[in-house]
């Protein structure tokens, strides 16, 4: 088991610990922090993959993956705020 | 050994983060926790992989997405906090220090917050 698998692995571990207040938060709002969270540690083993495996493709939807958090997440706290979109 | 300690130490401060956003009892403080320990634990994880391969082709795009997500985890904080503290009570045009309305039916003044 090289160094990225191991790593993987405990970055899974750290997101189910992460992901408890995503399934039962009190407010929306601790779903959002924790979906925030978790979207990174997802990124960080998306691209350990890549490494692990020396193929390039990963990265790219690594890269979709965060743009499309980061928008997604902006679009549902606007919806949140009660403000218009732009 | 310099990018294993630096893997290790990310994987350490990754750990905080969820740790923090597990137990703390408010919304701000799993957005204090999650905030300043996420993006720091993966700048370290990133930073590692990058001494680790050298400089080529990947290692560019690994930087972008690093670059990327440095930029954008504050101001996705900022915008959960500030949804959160609207949501509670405040209005948009009051100072967040000084959240007391002046409500015009009967001239009184009450607290919101």
């Amino acid at each position: 088991m090289s160094l990225y698998t191991a790593t993987s692995v405990i970055l899974v571990f750290i997101a189910m610990l992460a992901s408890y207040r995503l399934f039962l938060g009190p407010s929306i709002y601790d779903r959002l922090v924790s979906l925030n969270v978790v979207g990174v540690i997802i990124t960080i083993i998306l691209i350990l993959i890549s490494v692990e495996t020396d193929l390039g493709l990963y990265l790219d939807i690594a890269l979709s993956f965060v743009m499309l958090d980061f928008v997604g997440t902006m679009a549902m706290v606007k919806y949140l705020e009660g403000g218009e979109f732009v | 050994m310099i990018s294993l300690f630096l893997i290790s130490l990310g994987c350490v401060m990754m750990f905080t983060a969820a740790l923090g956003v597990f137990r703390f009892t408010d919304i701000y403080m799993r957005l204090h926790a999650s905030g300043k320990a996420g993006t720091g634990g993966m700048i370290a994880i990133l930073t590692g992989v990058l001494l680790r391969i050298g400089l080529n082709q990947i290692s560019g795009k690994i930087f972008l997405i690093m670059v990327f997500i440095l930029f954008t985890g504050p101001i996705t904080a900022h915008a959960i906090g500030r949804a959160a503290h609207v949501h509670s009570g405040a209005t948009d045009n009051v100072p967040f220090h000084d959240v007391g309305v002046e409500t015009e039916e009967d001239g009184g003044e009450e607290h919101v917050d």
